[in-house]
């Protein structure tokens, strides 16, 4: 006998999907929130140093979304299975919306009079792609996911819902927060006092939509509840909310310092906590109220080698990814050929 | 979809017709659209010609390639 054949390799797939995809949210989070921010920058510089700000690092950053479905193909088929079709409109919508904007990235560039519709492509593709997000997630945690049989028997709207709304917009939100953390870090001038002065609304918009998700999701869904709320539980999960809220007050108070980093920090420190509580409140469940982790699972001679892979495969990436931001490090160059139109 | 095991119509996922039509259509507009925009682009760069001032590319061989690869255009007739 193997000794891995002992080894919880469910809980290992569910650590490295949470991680994978607390990489791509916090990541391609900020990059998307600097399109969403787009149509409230208030000249055309400021644009075309928010888009050169993000030119080395938003396809990279997109990595981590590939990564994170393949975690969940490969490690629970079964759940995958169903979420797939169960939020097929809006994935799909949100590859739209990631094909609008990646494409603006080559032609905005170009000029001439289209431009404005690149521009618009930016920021509309940003924001569908954020809000579908955040309605997946809402959807997932908040709603019942009708499954007969193992197979998904829901209708394709069935995702959609007040709930899934709140968060879709508070995801909105949440990128938007750490695309002008983004903006402080990276840039200078006015562009950052624009990312300065977006920090606000957005930090105050994203704490009302964390509150109303955290205050009613305990009362919407019963298991959450007693999740939090089961007493030794409850202290143990304490710490989260209150770094959160920690954090959150921070960046309320840094986001005028002259520690350009704090803010980013702070906001990243934010959602990955905020990202935990959640990952707390749903575990084990592969998909919530049907299936765990290990009822999800795949066999065991695939987790072996897809683990192994894993183990070999983001070290490698967040290697180079981390040697891409190195290079790119400070503040953004203003590039010589967005001069020449 | 695996030979042996599972036919591709017991593999469909339970998606309702109308959403994968309508991610079909959108897809093919969107991408349509896109094609029309780098046909936009790449227009303007055609119509626009070469920038002034930039080098030209050689019309005819350089005397100095035809010098390196050993070919004399005198040679031709003597050849024969």
């Amino acid at each position: 006998m193997s000794i891995l054949s002992n080894f919880d390799f469910a809980a290992f797939f569910a650590v490295a999907a949470a991680i994978v995809i607390g990489l791509y949210v916090t990541l391609d989070g900020f990059d998307l929130g600097v399109g969403i921010l787009f149509p409230f920058a208030p000249r055309r510089v400021d644009r075309d140093v928010m888009m050169q700000s993000l030119e080395p690092f938003w396809d990279g950053n997109e990595t981590w979304l590939v990564l994170g479905a393949m975690v969940l193909l490969a490690g629970f088929p079964l759940a995958f299975a169903i979420l797939i079709p169960a939020f097929y409109v809006p994935l799909a919508l949100m590859l739209f919306g990631l094909v609008l904007r990646g494409i603006a990235f080559e032609f905005r560039g170009q000029g001439g009079p289209l431009e404005i519709v690149w521009t618009s492509a930016f920021a509309a593709g940003s924001f569908i792609a954020a809000f579908c997000q955040g309605a997946i997630l809402g959807a997932f945690v908040g709603r019942q996911i009708v499954v007969v049989d193992g197979v998904f028997a829901g209708g394709p709207f069935d995702w959609f819902g007040l709930f899934s709304v709140v968060t879709g917009l508070g995801v909105v939100a949440g990128y938007g927060l750490l695309g002008a953390c983004w903006l402080i870090w990276k840039t200078s001038g006015s562009t950052q006092t624009f990312g300065r002065e977006l920090a606000l609304p957005t930090l105050l918009c994203t704490g009302a939509a964390m509150a109303v998700v955290s205050l009613s999701t305990p009362f919407a869904v019963p298991h959450i509840a007693a999740r939090w709320f089961t007493w030794p539980d409850t202290l143990m999960l304490l710490p989260m909310p209150i770094i959160a809220s920690a954090a959150w007050a921070g960046v309320w108070r840094v986001r005028w310092s002259e520690r350009e980093w704090a803010p980013l920090a702070l906001a990243l420190v934010l959602f990955l906590t905020s990202l935990a509580g959640l990952g707390a409140s749903v575990w084990p469940a592969a998909v919530p109220g049907v299936m765990t982790i290990w009822q999800a699972s795949s066999m065991h001679r695939t987790q072996v080698i897809v683990a192994g892979a894993i183990m070999v495969v983001v070290p490698i990436v967040l290697a180079y990814m981390t040697f891409g931001y190195w290079v790119f490090r400070g503040k953004t160059k203003p590039s010589p050929g967005g001069l020449e139109r | 979809v695996v030979y042996g095991h599972l036919r591709t119509a017991d593999a469909v996922s339970p998606i309702v017709g109308g959403a994968v039509a309508g991610s079909i259509i959108i897809a093919f507009l969107l991408y349509n659209l896109l094609l029309l925009g780098f046909l936009w682009y790449a227009g303007r760069l055609v119509w626009r010609g070469p920038v002034n001032g930039a080098p030209m590319p050689p019309a005819a061989p350089s005397a100095a390639l035809v010098g390196a690869i050993g070919l004399r255009p005198t040679n031709w007739s003597e050849s024969k």
